[in-house]
């Protein structure tokens, strides 16, 4: 591994996918096989390029690795800065895991258009990985964004019946809490400039800045708006069940598995480091709504009449416990919410996958249409059977490690919100073995669901590894854990001691505050 | 009493005189050779502007002042020289695509474009009001022809008798206010204005004087309340000239602009930024809304401009020198991209029978011409400021500005307000790309001229979403007013 410290890997990793979708570009559109052989081992070798990432990666290292640090538009302050540590690894590790499976689950439900399918999802996996990966505001911001365009095309191209209302309401929701954040970047660019005289977009720079407990509310708010509306964090979820109904199973599976868990990942990032104090101040506002898209989100899901709007409110539930985690600043929540993060990546883009392989079969969603499948379709019901399990938590398998942890770590700390979000818990398990139980089990009385074909080889494929994954992690956690604990750490120490300075700076208070605010 | 004689410095406008000869040379040669191809005389009017450019260029190192203080070629007006002759080589490569099917005068079109890029190089290359007047009559002349050239059509002529009152309304305003001016200070240069109005204090002659030059300039930028000719006029012309009005006009009107609000008022006397945030919130917000429920693409476009000239306010506002640099590295991107978005609308607007200006007509069009289709799409997530384009990092440079002097709250609203923006961008995208036409639809062909156009616009859009370069530091350079 010695090579990797001087390969500029990271760069590599990112921008290879976009690479290949110039390359494919020129293929023509015929070639539809090329193409999908082309763009599958495209992003295999992503993967197989960020193994060596995760094993050489430093678990004991708190700080940033492989990092990349170039002039962009130096006059300007903005810098091609890439780096990874603890925080930000398993959410590149889950990206380039799942984006191969993807491309391998649209190989028969995508006919139309194939070249710019497989274009929008290479461009996709570069926009994704940047955000992961950028220690640059600017840049970050850039990969953010972009994002939007590609995802804004697999919606509005190979969606269903109201693809393009889903689509402009994922753009203009996403885009509302973004451009907010930028101008809480801008304000932020200018007061570190203020502060220190060095006018940079830097992340290692601006997150060292101390900011007086007044001026950091209005600026938490503008970046956790952008990030709770990602997440989705009732009451900013509406655009999710749109969007997720109407995209592809490609798409879903992405939407679900990694682009929610840049919200989440942004207040990790962003938001805590950057503004300790209105962390600290308004984290009540943040656990509360999370402990109440828990509820709402898995009160949602038991009434629903259709299998991926299901899945979706889901996500609401599951990621209010990331959230909680999060926002409970223990070290257990906070590394369980990173698993978590995971977790769900895993478990979700599994159901949708699943979900998509009997809605390729019987072009209906609904779980009225469903029922006994168990006999007809083994393989299948043997699949949704452990994901549904890990979905709901049960020992041994992921989800179980995650939620536990965040339920520990956040009775250490705030009892009331963990006994309430405890009720979440029984709740995913009531949705989920409902839904389970009306689709695969009972009598197999309808005449469409008689024919029915079980799994073939290529779909298995696409669901082995995520199974093997989830075992991996619900029985030997430490592997991913301890690639994070250091870092985790780091992060809450840091709050607490920068809690303490900026304490002493509003006590100075007046004069002090002045010279912070950008005017 | 002796009179001494002005100093001519020819070499200080010779980009000016360039254009110049060739506009003659274009509007003279055809009245000798009646066969002269539209290719040859394009080929003049390209070397003409390509000429200039160079000049333009070689002037750089050696900003001055000339003609008793009648010229000013700071780098302020050659970076803006250079906007304008950028605008009219795209607009001479668009118009190569047969501007329209009737009998069209390609020496008189392409003269008249010379000559409104000339009027807008005198206007900027100063800072003497009646100079600025000269160069602003010479644009509109050439400009109120060029409106009207698609003579046997009804809504051509509309576009070109209302930009022609309306126009002489604006030069009326700016008349008056100079007059005003004069009447308070005796001095028709704005540095000298400045002084006057410092020695003796700005009565409130001076200030409505001013007041009056913004309105004239409102008219002709296009800023609520001032835009109402806007729409049909960009709807009526040929589409080449629409995008040269949008984009050189809407220029040389923020390089005026920008002088006047950082020359001619002593610190303190009149609060440009209220003004001017006042003016950039109606003129975003009502640009956008409007843009909204249009549904000829043509007309969008038209609001659309109305909406970036109120982005391009925001900076203005600020009133520093960031501000201007934004306001040309802006000017640069919204130049390429939207000359950009209306050479594909010459070229997938005109179908074989009728042509194609309402959104619908666009269906499908995306996967039948990819080329042109991409481009468009890029040059929408442009204008709407989506990363990684030039539009992201104009409006970037733009809104830093702001929120360097403090605009926080203009800024949230013009950032809300780009929000918006994305609603009627992406209609056309979605139009391209995610619906089917109900019949195939074809375009005719395009000529390679419009094809370079475009290739040049896209790489231009694309190059300055990612990599701005030395060209900040160009741009800083120009900011600073007055060398």
């Amino acid at each position: 591994m010695s090579d990797l410290s001087t390969m500029p890997i990271l760069t590599i990793l990112t921008f290879l996918p976009l690479a290949g979708a110039l390359v494919l570009l020129f293929v023509p559109r015929q070639q539809e096989a090329l193409i999908r052989y082309f763009t599958l081992v495209l992003t295999l070798a992503v993967f197989l390029l960020s193994l060596p990432l995760f094993t050489a990666f430093d678990g004991a290292n708190p700080g940033f690795q492989f990092e990349e640090n170039r002039s962009w538009i130096p006059s300007a302050g903005i810098g091609y800065h890439l780096g990874v540590d603890g925080i930000s690894l398993l959410m590149v590790m889950l990206t380039a895991f799942l984006t191969p499976l993807v491309i391998l689950s649209s190989w028969r439900s995508v006919t139309k258009k194939v070249k710019e399918y497989m274009i929008m999802f290479l461009v996709l996996e570069t926009a994704m990985l940047g955000v992961f990966l950028s220690l640059d505001l600017v840049l970050f911001y850039l990969f953010w964004e972009g994002m939007l365009i590609p995802m804004y095309f697999i919606i509005g191209v190979w969606g269903g019946e109201r693809r393009l209302y889903a689509a402009i309401k994922f753009f203009l929701f996403t885009m509302f809490g973004g451009v907010l954040m930028l101008v809480a970047i801008l304000a932020l660019y200018f007061m570190h400039g203020g502060q220190s005289g060095i006018y940079t977009f830097d992340y290692t720079a601006l997150s060292q800045m101390l900011i007086a407990s007044k001026s950091q509310v209005w600026l938490f708010f503008a970046f956790s708006l952008a990030f709770a509306i990602k997440v989705p964090m009732f009451p900013f979820h509406t655009w999710l069940p749109d969007a997720h109904v109407e995209a592809p199973t490609g798409g879903s599976v992405i939407l679900a598995g990694i682009l929610l868990k840049m919200g989440t990942y942004g207040f990790l990032r962003f938001c805590i480091p950057f503004f300790p104090n209105a962390a600290q101040q308004y984290g009540w506002l943040i656990m509360l709504l999370a402990v109440i898209g828990i509820i709402y989100g898995a009160l949602v899901s038991w009434v629903q009449p259709d299998l991926k709007k299901l899945v979706a409110f889901s996500s609401v539930s599951h990621l209010g416990f990331v959230m909680l985690g999060i926002f409970a600043l223990t070290l257990q929540s906070v590394q369980g919410g990173l698993i978590q993060m995971v977790n769900h990546g895993l478990s979700t883009g599994a159901l949708f996958l699943l979900v998509g392989m009997i809605y390729e079969r019987r072009h209906t969603r609904m779980i009225a249409d469903f029922g006994g499948l168990a006999r007809q379709m083994p393989i299948f019901v043997t699949f949704f059977l452990i994901i549904t399990l890990s979905s709901i938590g049960l020992p041994g398998l992921n989800g179980f490690v995650g939620e536990f942890m965040i339920l520990l770590g956040t009775f250490e700390a705030h009892k009331i919100f963990a006994v309430l979000a405890t009720t979440g818990v029984i709740l995913s398990a009531v949705y989920m073995l409902t839904m389970f139980q009306r689709v695969n089990y009972g009598k197999l009385d309808k005449p469409e669901n008689q024919a029915l074909k079980d799994l073939n080889g290529r779909e298995i494929a696409t669901l082995v590894p995520i199974v093997l994954l989830c075992l991996w992690i619900g029985l030997y956690p430490a592997t991913f854990l301890d690639k994070s604990e250091a870092a985790a750490q780091k992060m809450l120490d840091e709050h607490r001691i920068k809690l303490d300075k900026i304490a002493l700076i509003d006590e100075l208070s007046g004069s002090q505050s002045k010279v912070i605010n950008p005017k | 009493m002796e009179l001494s004689a002005p100093l001519i410095q020819l070499d200080l406008i010779s980009p000016q005189l360039i254009v110049l000869a060739a506009a003659i040379l274009l509007l003279l040669l055809p009245l000798f050779r009646r066969s002269l191809s539209r290719e040859f005389l394009s080929a003049i009017a390209l070397a003409g502007l390509v000429a200039a450019l160079v000049a333009t260029i070689w002037l750089w190192s050696r900003p001055s002042w000339g003609f008793a203080g009648m010229v000013t070629v700071d780098r302020f007006a050659l970076a803006f020289q250079t906007l304008f002759l950028l605008g009219g080589l795209l607009t001479v490569l668009i118009s190569l695509n047969r501007v329209e099917e009737e009998y069209v005068q390609y020496g008189d079109l392409f003269g008249l474009l010379l000559l409104a890029i000339f009027g807008l190089m005198v206007m900027t290359s100063t800072t003497h009001f009646l100079i600025v007047f000269l160069g602003l009559e010479i644009l509109s002349i050439a400009l109120y022809v060029m409106a009207g050239y698609r003579k046997m059509r009804v809504d051509s002529l509309e576009a070109a008798l209302k930009y022609l009152l309306l126009g002489a309304f604006a030069t009326g305003f700016f008349l008056y206010g100079v007059a005003l001016i004069y009447g308070a200070t005796g001095q028709l240069e704005m540095a000298h204005i400045r002084e006057a109005a410092a020695a003796g204090g700005s009565g409130w002659l001076l200030t409505a004087g001013a007041l009056l030059v913004l309105v004239g300039f409102a008219f002709k930028a296009a800023l609520v309340p001032f835009h109402m000719w806007t729409p049909d006029v960009y709807q009526g012309a040929p589409t080449p000239v629409t995008a040269f009005m949008s984009t050189g006009t809407k220029a040389a009107a923020f390089a005026v602009l920008a002088r006047v609000v950082t020359l001619v008022m002593p610190e303190g006397t009149i609060a440009w930024g209220t003004i001017l945030s006042i003016l950039a919130v109606l003129t975003m917000t009502v640009g956008n809304l409007m843009a909204i429920v249009q549904s000829n693409v043509k007309r969008m476009l038209a609001y659309s401009s109305i909406a970036h000239a109120g982005y391009l306010l925001v900076a203005l506002a600020a009133g520093n020198a960031a501000g201007r640099s934004a306001i040309l590295y802006y000017l640069l991107v919204y130049t390429l991209m939207n000359a950009g978005a209306f050479g594909v609308i010459a070229w997938l607007g005109r179908g074989l029978r009728e042509e194609r200006l309402s959104f619908e007509s666009y269906r499908g069009l995306g996967y039948r011409y990819p080329f042109v289709s991409l481009a468009m799409a890029v040059f929408m997530f442009s204008l709407a400021g989506i990363p990684p384009t030039g539009g992201f990092l104009g409006k970037f440079f733009l809104f830093a500005a702001a929120v360097k002097a403090g605009y926080i709250p203009l800024v949230v609203i013009a950032v809300l307000n780009a929000v918006v923006s994305v609603f009627y961008y992406l209609r056309l995208v979605i139009n391209l790309y995610m619906r089917e036409a109900d019949e195939p639809a074809e375009a005719a062909k395009a000529h390679p001229g419009l094809i370079a156009a475009l290739v040049i616009a896209l790489i231009g859009v694309l190059w300055l979403g990612v990599a701005p370069g030395g060209l900040l530091g160009v741009f800083d350079a120009a900011a600073a007013i007055g060398m």
